[in-house]
């Protein structure tokens, strides 16, 4: 069996010492910002952890794959049978409630919640505005207990001190101090956090792990107000950055974009003006005429200029988004195919039982009616109840499957629409009403022989794919083995590309050239599913001309080959679903591991990681 | 297709079906659990990217203040 094996990635600790050249040091920054950096460095952090595990299980499912013993078998079918319902779900174990439930249970208690997801902060907060007599109350309080005030430093103190049996004394808050010196209290332990779990309707643990924060200001009226805030999960952290990069993207098309369109705008202006020009130059003298000429020809070619530099501006902000984008839309419509071949195969067995019981029961009858009689035809008949009873029992299971799958496909081809959608924003950002007009049209053009009939497929041709009725028992394929049938379905059908029929095929062959990125204006509108057929070339190269490439553009250090050489050869195939592992000779696909080298750069500075990467892409044009 | 086959033809793709789906359900299983990993890395790689270009977009706002 053919499978990806995930590279093991290093710690990020190790990470970030690689590429030391490229380091730069971070601006000095605000407590907020400096708080929002942590919690997305532990977030990354926690990232790298999991893609370690999933790489481990995935190595290790691969080992196992290839094993024969029956200890081996056994644990190969243990590793499959873990519970992957989707692989959502691995993301999701982290958390101990969901966000929503964390939301309901603040807001169910009478908390004003505020900027759960926030989208430049993502820090999730909830108001109460206490009333004039509560102030007091809280003010009087505080002045009683100034001794005892809280502080961080004797919390943990205190926490250090106390075992797990011991409750924490009881901790009261100055709260005039608290807000002279604009601190929080850290609600993690002790009282209150007890206070906090009742207060908001959850599990003294679950409040504990969420980790909260009380702070107190005063507003314009004087009123204190309290805010309750705690550190985002890490789901809530990934949507405040998907929020965060969705508003930068906007921004992008609002100014560079508009700004593009303008100056296209202004050039196609000047264009029409020059036309309406040229027919006036025949009343002026030669002399005037020509320097009329050189002066259009001289703002013509500045406004050129002016729509060349916002072009390239523009492209330069938008590639840090477009390539990951499109990257991903690529790799998500190799799962659907890869998933879709596997839903129409189990789709086929379906439907193959479904009709042969029906067949079967209905000969039984017909047998009956004819009244066979004897022992001869009571065997047969009890044969044929016998395999009815399998067969449910197996048509159940393929049900049980396909609706799975189903599942599954909807869930990857949401996830490839919303990708498309959002590359088909980058991919108009700075083109007039007339540019995309004219793309559009073309597109359409280009649809309208794929639908004709002539370019229908064969009915024995046609893909599975969601949804779609598959022809069964109809010969062929009912003469292979289960392992030739798993083979040839990979090898075959809607979405299959080069790379995975190299990966699964018995005998794979070493592809030179592979599948680029497909642009979005090749993704079917329907369906958000790009078409195999549109799809184009990407480079291959060998480890060591991949680490030669980067290296030409890094400095020449040994710690930069060896961290390049890491992030190659660890590669194999990682974010290639679908590529072969890497033979001896080590030829592999890179595009996931550019990525990664991007990624790593990028942790101290984006704009030189961009700039290398763009280097390296140039030299592979050349 | 089946239509109009005799039910002895019937019975022995039955019967070979019936013989050969438990190999063939496991090694779907193993195929899914596969693609499931493959589309857990591709999430989390996704959410380490997406959470690096957030970060570098406050780091970058950061600098420009």
């Amino acid at each position: 069996m053919k499978f990806i094996a995930k590279a093991e990635r290093q710690s990020s600790k190790q990470e970030e010492n690689k590429f030391p050249e490229a380091a730069e040091r971070e601006p000095e920054i605000s407590p907020d910002i400096a708080r929002e950096l942590k919690q997305y460095d532990g977030c990354l952090k926690a990232g790298d952890i999991r893609l370690n595990s999933l790489g481990r299980l995935a190595r290790e499912f691969y080992e196992y794959g290839n094993q024969q013993d029956e200890q081996q078998e056994a644990k190969q079918r243990e590793i499959s049978r873990v519970k992957f319902e989707d692989g959502r779900k691995l993301k999701d174990e982290r958390l101990l409630i969901s966000a929503q439930e964390a939301r309901r249970s603040m807001a169910g208690k009478g908390l004003k919640v505020l900027n759960f997801f926030g989208l430049t902060s993502s820090v999730a907060k909830a108001e109460i505005v206490k009333s004039e007599k509560e102030e007091t109350e809280d003010t009087e309080d505080t002045e009683d207990t100034e001794d005892t005030e809280y502080t961080e430093d004797t919390e943990d103190k205190e926490q250090d001190a106390e075992t797990e049996e011991k409750p924490t004394k009881i901790v009261s808050v100055n709260i005039k101090k608290l807000i002279d010196e604009n601190k929080e209290i850290q609600l993690s332990h002790g009282e209150n956090i007890n206070e906090l779990a009742e207060e908001l309707g959850i599990s003294v643990e679950e409040a504990a792990k969420l980790n909260f924060y009380r702070k107190f200001e005063r507003d314009v009226d004087g009123k204190i107000i309290e805010t309750l805030s705690r550190d985002s999960t890490e789901d809530e952290q990934i949507e405040a950055a998907n929020n965060l990069i969705q508003q930068d993207i906007d921004n992008i098309g609002k100014n560079l974009g508009a700004d593009l369109v303008l100056k296209k705008e202004n050039l196609e202006k000047n264009k029409q003006s020059r036309e309406s020009a040229e027919k006036l130059l025949g009343r002026v003298s030669e002399q005037s005429r020509d320097a009329l000429r050189k002066k259009m020809e001289d703002e013509k070619q500045t406004l050129q200029n002016q729509v060349d530099q916002g072009q390239n501006d523009l492209d330069r902000e938008l590639e840090k988004y477009r390539t990951p984008l499109t990257i991903k839309e690529n790799e998500l419509s190799q799962m659907i195919g890869e998933y879709s071949n596997v839903f129409g195969k189990v789709k086929e067995r379906e439907n193959f039982f479904d009709n042969h019981i029906k067949e079967l029961i209905d000969s039984i009858a017909e047998a009956r009616k004819l009244g066979f009689s004897g022992d001869v035809q009571n065997e047969m008949i009890q044969d044929y109840n016998e395999q009815i009873k399998q067969a449910k029992v197996n048509l159940a299971a393929f049900k049980e499957k396909r609706v799975t799958l189903e599942g599954k496909l909807k869930t990857l081809q949401d996830d490839h629409r919303e990708v498309a959608q959002t590359l088909q924003k980058i991919n108009n950002m700075g083109k007039t009403k007339e540019e995309i007009r004219l793309e559009e049209e073309q597109k359409r053009k280009n649809e309208e022989p794929k639908n004709g009939p002539a370019e229908k497929p064969k009915r024995n041709e046609q893909k599975p794919m969601l949804g779609q009725e598959t022809e069964s028992g109809d010969g062929g394929d009912d003469d292979y083995t289960p392992a030739e049938r798993m083979a040839h379905v990979y090898s075959e059908g809607w979405g299959a590309t080069e790379s995975t029929t190299a990966a699964t095929s018995p005998k794979p062959k070493k592809p030179k050239t592979k599948q680029a990125p497909v642009k979005a204006s090749e993704v079917s509108r329907d369906t958000g599913i790009q078409k195999p057929e549109k799809q184009e070339k990407i480079i291959w190269k060998k480890v060591g001309e991949w680490v030669a490439l980067f290296a030409e553009h890094l400095p020449k250090t040994e710690k930069n080959r060896l961290a390049l050489e890491k992030i190659f050869s660890d590669a194999k195939g990682e974010y290639n679903p679908g590529l072969e592992l890497p033979s001896e000779d080590g030829e592999k696909p890179a595009n996931g591991a550019i990525i990664r080298v991007r990624s790593v750069l990028a942790r101290k500075d984006s704009e030189y990681a961009d700039k290398i990467i763009k280097k390296v892409i140039e030299s592979i044009k050349e | 297709m089946t239509n109009k086959q005799s039910p002895k033809k019937l019975i022995e793709e039955m019967k070979k079906a019936n013989a050969e789906a438990k190999k063939f359900l496991e090694e779907i299983d193993k195929k899914i659990a596969e693609l499931d990993i493959k589309y857990a890395q591709l999430l989390v790689s996704e959410d380490i990217t997406t959470l690096q270009q957030a970060r570098d977009i406050i780091l970058r706002k950061a600098k420009q203040k």
